[in-house]
């Protein structure tokens, strides 16, 4: 019944989602958190943290535990101890470089994904380094460079006016999605995580240009918002965003990224000047480096052709022809060509139908894959538990009619509209009692699975459940309708909350249909039940709305 | 008597045939009822006998359907009714199959950033097929077709074509009179896509419908 729910499971889960760098996922690695931390890092000792107001609420500490194994291991070196503070700097640090990308939604929300990433507000494309609908030719080049500088010009001078505040009041709200729980608020200091967005914004402007071999002049913008929609002619949109240059990992891409991250570590100087009232290293940064200027990673942030811009102020078009890099001319040489012409952006559809997407296999498998491995686990332990049920099964009753069971789950889409695309639980449970001909009284016991997808990708072991309930038997037995209730009890220990927290469950089946396999065995099929998972009833908490298919086998005796 | 369970015989008493109209309002609170199950055969109702509506061959439908309950994308908030459908439906029998067409308006909202609603209307057209089973009580059915984005939402344009599919596994039909069929549909999977270009958008409901079917003469 839910072949529709998995092809399009497939669909959503294998298109790409990302853009610019990649951050950290269940199904992308960490580049922008590494490159930031790694800014941070080199100058976290300088910080002055003596304004840093840290929140009164513990939460912070949670996400950013949360977080930590996905982005934070391998970027600060063991040997720094960080105070409370300078881990409050890094943590809202590291939010605001996610930010752009997530806007505090789940990495797989697609509604949300749509909303920022076909916005034809141009300051929409330009927070990616790319181009807006508009941004046509020659001069669309231009208008991205110009809009993302002024971007990083703000943000850092808001940045600074924020570092200049004392208590609570340097400190605002995020949005964060956490799995299960969804969004929640946290904290963050307002100054490092604005010069997170800064840093969004310069480090794309690294994975979404074409540039010279050192990284320094741009040769050429990526256009994503023309790719996507598959209306992109690169004559005049120029070249389709490339999910390859979005790699840090990739070897050939390591002059970039290693600029790319010597610019961050400026961007960071250029805050912490100007909190203090120096604009220059800022004004250095978006300018154009000076003859033999001794730190290239000060200057040359976001700097177009000088020849190319220089015709396109003169509004001489053949000059312009002459200088500037297009198709024609082989993007004047640029060493990155080869790679930015891989894995370019195509409409969703024609990326999925058309499984022909040349490169190598994205980092994440899909999220079919994941599932079927993590059923394949679950059944391995749920068979201990079929032979317990058919041994209570066996018994025999002393009037009436017993039963016993055991059956498997497994949700897909649920809540899809506001979440993650990819919300899926899987699971089993027995389930026994006692039938007086039509109605029935039962207790049924289960262990509900979750697949995350922000932080990783491997199932969790969710909630234990357990339910009494009633149930009817209509139409000569061959229907089952169901309802149980009782405790919830959380599984493992989340981001923030232990295991052992009890909550609600409640188990609805409005419409399951029973064959007789034999006298005293039955197969039961609910095509759609729904189930409220509430191990965490308080705020945030934990509401697993789950719209389950369930097979199961029954004996009666 | 009537016996229920597995394997028993069942025999429609005049006691039984009478209830069954009372069984929907029954069932529909979720009690349950079995006493309808062989409603596509002639029912008895006091002295006279009623044709089954379930059996005529040609049948026309009104329907609505929401989506209950859902969570907000934010925090733990829960959403009522974030979708709601309401549709014809215009069909012919044969035997234990079905085939129908269907034309229904699907609204449903959205959140901007803002927290602000974002609503989005389709039309949908389709064609569809469905199987019906335990005397007619039970149905299934599986229908597609055209979806024609009405009413946008703030990154699309009104006008786009796209598809839709909409599966619903096992729904309750009872007779009413000799023309008129309730029909309720506890859940079902609608999938609606009516932007298929850039990233598509996809609309996702677990509805929960009602129906009302008018067997034509």
């Amino acid at each position: 019944m839910k072949m529709t729910a998995w092809a399009l499971l497939a669909l959503l889960a294998s298109a790409s989602p990302a853009r610019g760098y990649t951050l950290s996922s269940g199904f992308s690695q960490s580049c922008h958190e590494r490159i930031t931390l790694a800014a941070f890092a080199v100058l976290v000792q300088e910080l002055d943290t003596s304004r840093v107001s840290l929140p009164a609420s513990d939460l912070w500490r949670r996400v950013a535990a949360e977080l930590a194994p996905a982005v934070l291991e391998s970027s600060v070196p063991p040997a720094i101890a960080l105070g409370d503070a300078q881990k409050f700097v890094l943590f809202s640090a590291v939010v605001g470089v996610r930010s752009p990308d997530t806007s505090g939604h789940s990495v797989s929300n697609l509604d949300a994904l749509r909303r920022a990433q076909v916005d034809p507000d141009p300051q929409s494309q330009y927070l990616h380094c790319l181009r807006a609908a508009g941004d046509d030719g020659f001069a669309g080049d231009l208008a991205v460079v110009r809009g993302a500088k002024q971007l990083v010009r703000q943000a850092l001078t808001d940045s600074a006016a924020a570092a200049a505040r004392a208590g609570p009041a340097r400190n605002r709200s995020e949005p964060f999605y956490l799995d299960f729980y969804g969004q929640v608020e946290v904290e963050v200091d307002e100054a490092a995580f604005l010069v997170g967005r800064a840093m969004h914004v310069l480090q794309d402007c690294h994975s979404h240009t074409l540039r010279s071999g050192d990284g320094r002049t741009i040769h050429s913008v990526l256009n994503y918002i023309d790719g996507i929609s598959g209306h992109l002619e690169t004559a005049r949109d120029g070249m389709t965003h490339s999910d390859s240059l979005d790699d840090c990992r990739r070897e050939d891409l390591a002059p970039l990224v290693r600029r790319a991250a010597a610019v961050s570590q400026a961007a960071v100087h250029a805050a912490l000047a100007l909190s203090r009232g120096d604009a220059a290293p800022l004004e250095a940064g978006l300018g154009r480096c000076s003859a033999g200027a001794a730190d290239v990673a000060a200057c040359d942030w976001i700097e177009y052709l000088p020849a190319c811009e220089a015709a396109l102020g003169a509004a001489d078009a053949a000059a312009a022809q002459a200088a500037c890099c297009s198709s024609t001319n082989g993007y004047c040489a640029s060493p990155y060509l080869a790679t930015a012409q891989e894995k370019l952006t195509k409409p969703y559809l024609a990326t999925v139908l058309g499984c022909a997407v040349p490169g190598r296999a994205r980092p994440g498998a899909p999220g079919s894959i994941v599932l079927a491995v993590a059923l394949a686990a679950l059944f391995r332990r749920c068979r201990r538990l079929l032979t317990v049920a058919l041994l209570i099964g066996a018994r025999r009753a002393q009037a009436g009619e017993m039963f016993a069971g055991a059956e498997g789950h497994l949700s897909l889409l649920s809540d899809v509209p506001e979440r993650s695309v990819i919300n899926a639980t899987m699971g089993y449970a027995l389930r026994g009692g006692y039938r007086w001909e039509a109605w029935g009284a039962f207790v049924l016991v289960e262990r509900n699975h979750w697949l995350p997808t922000e932080l990783s990708r491997a199932a969790e072991p969710g909630a234990l459940d357990v339910g009494l309930g009633a149930e009817y038997l209509a139409a000569g037995g061959r229907v089952r309708l169901s309802l149980a209730a009782g405790p919830s009890i959380l599984w493992f220990d989340t981001a923030l909350d232990g295991k052992g927290t009890v909550g609600l469950f409640i188990d609805a089946r409005p419409a399951g249909l029973r064959w007789r396999l034999s006298q005293h065995l039955r197969l039961a099929l609910d095509p759609l039940a729904v189930t409220l998972v509430a191990p965490v009833l308080g705020q945030p908490g934990i509401r697993q709305l789950e719209y389950r298919t369930l097979l199961g086998l029954e004996l009666v005796r | 008597m009537a016996r229920h369970g597995d394997g028993s015989e069942r025999r429609v008493s005049v006691r039984a045939a009478s209830a069954a109209v009372r069984w929907p309002l029954v069932l529909a609170l979720g009690l349950g009822a079995a006493g309808t199950a062989q409603a596509a055969e002639p029912v008895e109702t006091g002295a006279q006998v009623t044709p089954d509506p379930r059996g005529r061959p040609w049948y026309l439908s009104g329907q609505l359907g929401a989506i209950l309950l859902g969570r907000s994308s934010t925090g733990s908030g829960w959403r009522v009714g974030r979708a709601v459908a309401a549709g014809l439906a215009g069909g012919r029998r044969w035997g234990a199959f079905d085939a129908f067409v269907v034309g229904e308006a699907n609204g449903w909202t959205g959140s901007r950033p803002d927290g602000s609603s974002d609503l989005a209307l389709t039309v949908n057209l389709g064609l569809g097929a469905g199987v019906s089973y335990a005397g007619g009580f039970l149905r299934t059915s599986l229908a597609g077709g055209v979806s024609w984005l009405a009413v946008p939402t703030d990154v699309d344009r009104a006008g786009s074509a796209g598809v839709f599919v909409n599966l619903s596994p096992v729904g309750y039909r009872w007779p009413l009179s000799r023309s008129w069929v309730l029909s309720v549909q506890p859940l079902s999977l609608t999938v609606v896509m009516p932007v298929l270009t850039g990233i598509p958008l996809v609309e996702i409901e677990f509805r929960t419908s009602l129906a009302m079917e008018y067997a034509l003469p």
